[in-house]
This record gives structure tokens, C-alpha cells and sequence, in this order.
């Protein structure tokens, strides 16, 4: 039986359902009939993302205890102000900006060498790429009870291999008490964790790079070395934004981690932003105020996210 | 009509009996069907025999069709959450001490044991006071515990011998003072050249027990746990100085460990391996340590000063939603299997979690249990305060800091003042 396939037009539709579009000019129904398709969309976005961020800015303006305050209560900025004299907000955002410090050229520098070794079509290139990228897939919080048992100071892998294997006895460290090494310890997780994903990413934008340049530098009389900082460097710009932003935001939202490996001590050392705003929404139950953390966080990443684009879009 | 009248009133009677029998029966039968649905910790269906406390209630109550599911931790968050929304994923909330029953109550959330649950087969005479009341919230029993625990030491019997800590009994001579607990553990830490191998004492100083350590230990020197006159908790007095100085001393001089700092259980795993001689927590840690490492190497004594002024008690206790259709066969499973003397007997010789009844310890007559118990009759419990959580995070940082050296021991009290002079150390109910 021969089937007739007949184009889609509006005609046919408005034979099916008259009352409908009657009345309605085609361009109307077009337009009616893509915001129908968007409208789920729409709504998913606006119940799980604006309602909860116009919620939550709210909120940052009340004061509200959800298990004992029946509403929340106004207190205009108290709470924003309230931060800048609290100390362990203080601590807290210190700590961040330290561990973004380290954690963020640590990442863009080692992952760059990385790719930049791994892009070469070598023996064992697989291997190793996949090698670098296997951290990734090891839930972070599995990753954070594993190394948190390396790195004790009395049972602890890291030491017993300096101190029994390697003649390093004097580099054993009590890596997650001493408030020394406590951060250098966890920037140092992050990065065996996350170096995977940034390697991928400037493999990607590495591979992106037309061969044909470098074939023109090499019958210019270019060496590598001068490749790479006049061509490989300069053709990854759109790469830096990427790999910069995602660095950008992992380091300010560094959460798991300390929270899982220190719970943010010894003392305050370890003691995040993220962390911080956690313990008062979900230990002191003070959402007035973990709101207002958030909204700062939100503006901090907003901010240097921003920053990153206009230095990377400037050079 | 004189028959009419008795007619009359036989006819009453017998309606009246009907109605009651009938009424009765009706709520025989609300209770005796039904889905029992019992949220309990991970942990704890290991520590309790709680599937099989549910199969056995089965047997007893065929159509009450119970069961146990597990939960990660006292989520009181979720909790509040779904019962404030009306729905309940469980009948009874296992997990948890009053600190977390109190998130329950300003919002009516849990019921009041006061009502309908005490009756002759269980009085609340028959608990260990220390116990009931750390379920008693301003006066109303909103918490019904299961398991206790007290703040001890527990120690490596066979290392005491060796360093000549036993008398000619063989018992473990206690330390009086932290003075000569910090000698003791200095006799106890063993050195190879400049490593450690073994540590003279690990003291739980991590999130979840710092306050029962700092708390218990304070109770032992000053006889309470509070500032002279207020219910604040003391972080003023010479001899609350004088503890974090010992606790100081002990990291600085190497003789205890801060990697509890890290991994809560750091001190725990170390005592296992053999790295710990004394280890200052929850006296139930003496059970899995004698399972694992044999009964005559393990032994217990009490924190400085709490053989005469009492430890530091808390437990694992029940609530009951509001929202729950089935509290009646929920109190039912407390009071049958629960309370039950096998099962609470089975907790504590397998795992040292304190029977909460005193009837339960009949028949448990090792001299180490006998000792607990007198512990336990004479523990305080944790004071109620509504930002105890945050006070519990400031103890964290500040002892931390002050142990570790990061501040001195004056600046660390000195900022715990000031934390309790600001929290709400009020219950928070109206």
C-alpha cells in the first residue's frame, strides 16, 4: 500500500481544530505555538531558578531561624553589614581567596603543560591522557575519605612512604592538622582531582589549532619553541576563557573537600565560604544570613568571571 | 412498668457495653494494622537488632507490616521539612539526642510522650534518670531514649602494666588529676628515635564530640559545667584554663595526637592498631575495642573527676511525628521490642550502647559495666540551648586553635565567652 506523505502545513491543523486558530493570523499561530513548546521550559527555569534566587534575596534581608521562627522577619541590611564584622565569614573568605590563589595558576599552568605533552602523537599518549583523566570519575567525596586517610599523620600512607619507603622521614607532615599544611593539602587534591577536565579542554583547543600555521612557521625557520609562544599560546585565547572560568568558579565554590577531609579546621584553616554558608543554613538554621553569604559569593564569582573575560577578550 | 424500667435500664447497660467493647475494638484494630515504618541511622541496625526487633513485632502483631529504613545521619533538616509539609516517610525517628528533638517542638512536630505512653508495664520510674531527662525538653517528654553513653577512658590495660599503672589487683590505677593524666600519658608514648609509635592518649577533640569531651571534663574538675550563678557554660574558671593548658601541653610535648582534628575517628583507629594507649570518648568504644584487641587488654577508668562529680551522659533517642497515622503501633514497637531486655542486654555486650532502662542491667555483672553504671547515675547532661550548633562550631574552631597553638589558651576561652555571651542560650520555645 502506497503511503502518501503529505507536508505540514497549518491548513491541515486548523481542519483538525477550527475553534481554535480561527480568528488567528498564521504568524500569531507560529509564535503561539513555539512559546507552547518553551512554555515547559519556562516554567522549569522559573520555579527552580528565579523563584529560588528572588526567594533567597529575600531572605537575605530577614532574619529566620526555619525550625523556631514561624516567619521570616525584616531587618532591611543587617545582614550584609553583619558580615563584614564577623569573624569567621572573615576567616572563611580569606581562606577561599588563598586556596584560589594557589588552586587557580596551579591548575591553568600544570593542566597547559599537561595538555601540551599529552597532544603529541606519542607511545602511551592514551594511556596517559586516560591516566589524567581517571580522577574525574571518582566521586569527590569518596575521593575526600581516601585522601583523608593518605594523609593522616600516624596511619597515613603519604608518611609511611616517606618515612619507611623513601629515606624522606624529615618531609612527614601532619598534612590535615597542622594548619600549615592543612590548605596546601587540600589545593593539592583538587588539583589531582581536577586536572583531568582542564587537560581535556586545552587538549581540545590545542587540537583546534590548524596544522597548516605551524607548517608555514617550520618553512619560515621557526623552532618550537618560538610555535608554541607565537602560535600555540595565542590560538588558545577562546581556550583560557573556558578553562579560566571553570577555574574561576571551582576554586571560589570549593566546598567538598575541606568539608569532607577537615571539616574546615584545624581551627579555621581550612574554614571556606561555601562551608561557612552550608553550617549556617543547614547546622544553625539561620537562612537570613547564609543568603546574604550567598549573594556575596554570587557577586565575588560574578565579578571575577568578569574579569577574566575582559583581560582574556583585552590581550 | 417496674419491668419496663429494669428492661429499660438492662437494655441500656447492654447498649452501653456494646459500645464500649465495640470502641475498644476499634481502636485494637487502629493499632493492630497498618505500615510501621522505623528511620534509623546506618549505624545503628548494626548496634541494635532492629530488623529483627521489627520481624519479632510482626509476630506478635501480624497486620502491623513493619519495617526499618535507613538513614545517613539524625537529618533533623529533612525531618522538619517533610513533617512541617504534613507527609512522613517514618513512623519513629531514631537518631539523635534533645539538641535535635528540640528543632521539633516550636513548629508542634513530634508528640509528647507525656501523653498516652507511660503507663505500668513502663513507668518513667524505670528509666535512668540522667537518660530520660536528656529527652525531657522544658518538662514535656518529646524524646524516648533507646541507647546511653557516657564520657570515659578507655584503656590499653596490657601498655598500663608495662608502664606499672596497675595496682596488685591488676586494676588500673585512675588518674586524679589532669596533672597526672598528662604524666601518664607521657609514661605511655613510646619513641623511635624521633617518630612516635605510640601515643600516650587520644582525647576526641573533632566536631561531634568536643563538646561532650570539653563538657565532661569540666564536670570532673569543677564539679558542673557552668559559669558560678547563670546556666551558661563555664569558659572562665581557673581550672577551664587550666584543661586547655593540659590539652595544649599534651600536642605540643607529642604525647596526644590532633589528627582527630581531620578524621573524627583518627583517635579510634589508632587505639586499634595499637598506636593509642588511652583514649578519652564514649565508653562504648571499650566493647569493640576488647572484641577486636581481647578482653584482658582493654580496660576503662574515669575522666579526672568524675568518679565523685559525674561524667558527661547522652544518647540515641526516639521521636514520634505528628503527622504519623500509625503512633500508636509506633509506641507499641518502643515499649515491646525497644525497651525489650534481650535486645538492649545484646546492644550493650555486644556493643557497649547503654541499656536506658535500670531493670535491663539486672544480671550484667562484670565489674567494668557495674562501674558505667554508677557513672551513668550520677551523669549531667549537655545543656538545651537553641544555638547550641553554633556554639558546638566556636568550641570546634577555638579549641582547635588554642590546642594547635594558633592562639593561647586565654584567647581561646576568651572568645568562647564571648561566643555564649552572644547565642541564644534559651530553649527558643515561647
Amino acid at each position: 500500500m502506497d503511503v502518501v506523505k503529505r507536508p505540514y502545513n497549518s491548513a491541515s491543523l486548523e481542519k483538525v481544530s477550527p475553534s481554535l486558530f480561527s480568528g488567528i493570523p498564521m504568524r500569531k499561530r507560529r509564535e503561539l505555538g513555539g512559546m507552547l513548546f518553551l512554555l515547559p521550559g519556562f516554567i522549569f527555569i522559573f520555579l527552580f531558578m528565579i523563584f529560588p534566587v528572588f526567594r533567597s534575596l529575600y531572605l537575605s534581608f530577614t532574619e529566620y531561624n526555619f525550625a523556631f521562627d514561624p516567619k521570616p522577619v525584616f531587618v532591611g541590611l543587617d545582614n550584609y553589614r553583619n558580615v563584614f564584622s564577623d569573624r569567621y565569614f572573615l576567616a572563611s573568605f580569606k581562606n577561599t581567596v588563598v586556596y584560589s590563589l594557589l588552586f587557580f595558576p596551579s591548575i591553568m599552568l600544570l593542566s597547559l603543560t599537561i595538555a601540551l605533552l599529552l597532544n603529541r602523537e606519542l607511545r602511551g599518549t592514551g594511556f596517559f591522557r586516560t591516566s589524567v583523566f581517571l580522577p574525574v570519575v571518582v566521586p569527590i567525596s569518596l575521593s575526600g575519605i581516601v585522601f583523608q586517610w593518605i594523609l593522616n599523620d600516624n596511619f597515613g600512607l603519604m608518611n609511611f612512604v616517606l618515612r619507611d619507603v623513601l629515606p624522606l622521614g624529615f618531609l612527614t607532615q601532619d598534612w590535615l592538622a597542622d594548619p600549615n599544611w592543612a590548605m596546601l593539602s587540600i589545593v593539592g587534591v583538587s588539583l589531582w582531582k581536577f586536572l583531568g577536565i582542564e587537560v581535556i579542554l586545552f587538549l581540545a583547543g590545542l587540537q583546534a589549532i590548524p596544522k597548516d600555521l605551524y607548517e608555514a612557521a617550520k618553512v619560515d625557520g621557526a623552532n618550537s619553541w618560538q610555535s608554541l609562544i607565537h602560535i600555540t599560546l595565542p590560538n588558545l585565547k577562546e581556550t583560557y576563557i573556558i578553562t579560566g572560568i571553570w577555574a574561576i568558579i571551582v576554586s571560589v565554590k570549593v566546598f567538598e573537600l575541606p568539608f569532607i577531609m577537615t571539616q574546615g579546621g584545624p581551627g579555621t584553616s581550612t574554614l571556606v565560604l561555601y562551608q561557612y554558608m552550608w553550617n549556617t543554613a543547614f547546622m544553625f538554621y539561620d537562612m537570613g544570613y547564609a543568603s546574604a553569604i550567598g549573594f556575596i559569593m554570587g557577586i565575588i564569582i560574578l565579578l571575577l568571571a568578569f574579569l577574566n573575560l575582559r583581560i582574556n577578550k583585552e590581550s | 412498668m417496674k419491668k419496663m424500667w429494669i428492661l429499660s435500664i438492662v437494655t441500656l447497660l447492654m447498649v452501653l457495653t456494646a459500645s464500649v467493647v465495640f470502641a475498644g475494638a476499634q481502636a485494637e484494630a487502629k493499632v493492630e494494622s497498618g505500615e510501621l515504618t522505623v528511620g534509623a541511622q546506618a549505624w545503628m541496625l548494626e548496634k541494635f537488632k532492629l530488623d529483627d526487633a521489627a520481624k519479632k513485632f510482626m509476630v506478635d502483631h501480624p497486620q502491623i507490616n513493619t519495617k526499618v529504613t535507613k538513614v545517613e545521619h539524625a537529618d533533623t533538616t529533612s525531618y522538619i521539612l517533610q513533617w512541617s509539609s504534613g507527609k512522613t516517610s517514618v513512623d519513629i525517628a531514631i537518631g539523635g539526642s534533645r539538641e535535635q528533638a528540640v528543632q521539633y517542638v516550636p513548629r508542634d512536630l513530634v508528640i509528647d510522650f507525656d501523653k498516652g505512653f507511660f503507663d505500668d508495664t513502663l513507668r518513667r520510674e524505670d528509666f535512668i534518670p540522667a537518660f530520660l531527662e536528656l529527652g525531657n525538653i522544658e518538662g514535656k517528654q518529646y524524646m524516648i531514649p533507646m541507647m546511653g553513653e557516657v564520657m570515659y577512658i578507655v584503656v590499653r590495660k596490657d601498655y598500663m602494666r608495662e608502664a606499672g599503672l596497675v595496682d596488685a589487683n591488676d586494676k588500673v590505677i585512675p588518674a586524679k588529676t589532669w596533672d597526672e593524666l598528662y604524666e601518664y600519658a607521657k609514661k605511655l608514648t613510646k619513641k623511635d628515635g624521633n617518630t612516635i609509635t605510640r601515643l600516650g592518649l587520644g582525647i576526641d577533640w573533632g566536631y561531634d564530640f568536643i563538646h561532650y569531651t570539653y563538657l565532661a571534663c569540666l564536670q570532673g574538675l569543677n564539679g558542673t559545667i557552668y559559669e558560678k550563678g547563670t546556666n551558661k557554660i563555664d569558659f572562665t574558671s581557673a581550672n577551664a584554663k587550666k584543661l586547655v593548658e593540659v590539652w595544649a601541653k599534651l600536642v605540643k610535648d607529642g604525647y596526644s595526637t590532633k589528627d582527630v582534628f581531620a578524621d573524627t575517628n583518627a583517635a579510634r583507629t589508632n587505639f586499634k592498631s595499637g598506636n593509642v594507649a588511652m583514649h578519652l570518648t564514649a565508653h562504648s568504644r571499650l566493647n569493640e575495642y576488647a572484641d577486636l584487641l581481647g578482653k584482658d587488654k582493654i580496660s576503662i577508668m574515669p575522666i579526672p573527676g568524675t568518679a565523685q562529680n559525674g561524667s558527661v551522659a547522652f544518647i540515641h533517642g526516639m521521636t514520634i511525628p505528628k503527622v504519623s497515622e500509625n503512633q500508636e503501633a509506633a509506641k507499641m514497637f518502643i515499649k515491646e521490642r525497644l525497651m525489650d531486655k534481650d535486645y538492649q542486654v545484646w546492644s550493650l555486650e555486644k556493643y557497649g550502647k547503654l541499656p536506658v532502662l535500670s531493670r535491663n542491667f539486672e544480671g550484667v555483672d562484670s565489674p567494668e559495666w557495674q562501674e558505667i553504671l554508677a557513672a551513668v547515675q550520677i551523669a549531667k547532661t549537655a545543656p538545651l540551648y537553641k544555638d547550641f550548633a553554633k556554639l558546638q562550631k566556636d568550641m570546634q574552631i577555638e579549641f582547635q586553635n588554642g590546642i594547635s597553638g594558633l592562639q593561647p589558651v586565654e584567647v581561646t576561652l576568651a572568645n568562647l565567652k564571648k561566643s555564649i555571651d552572644t547565642i541564644d542560650i534559651t530553649t527558643g520555645l515561647k
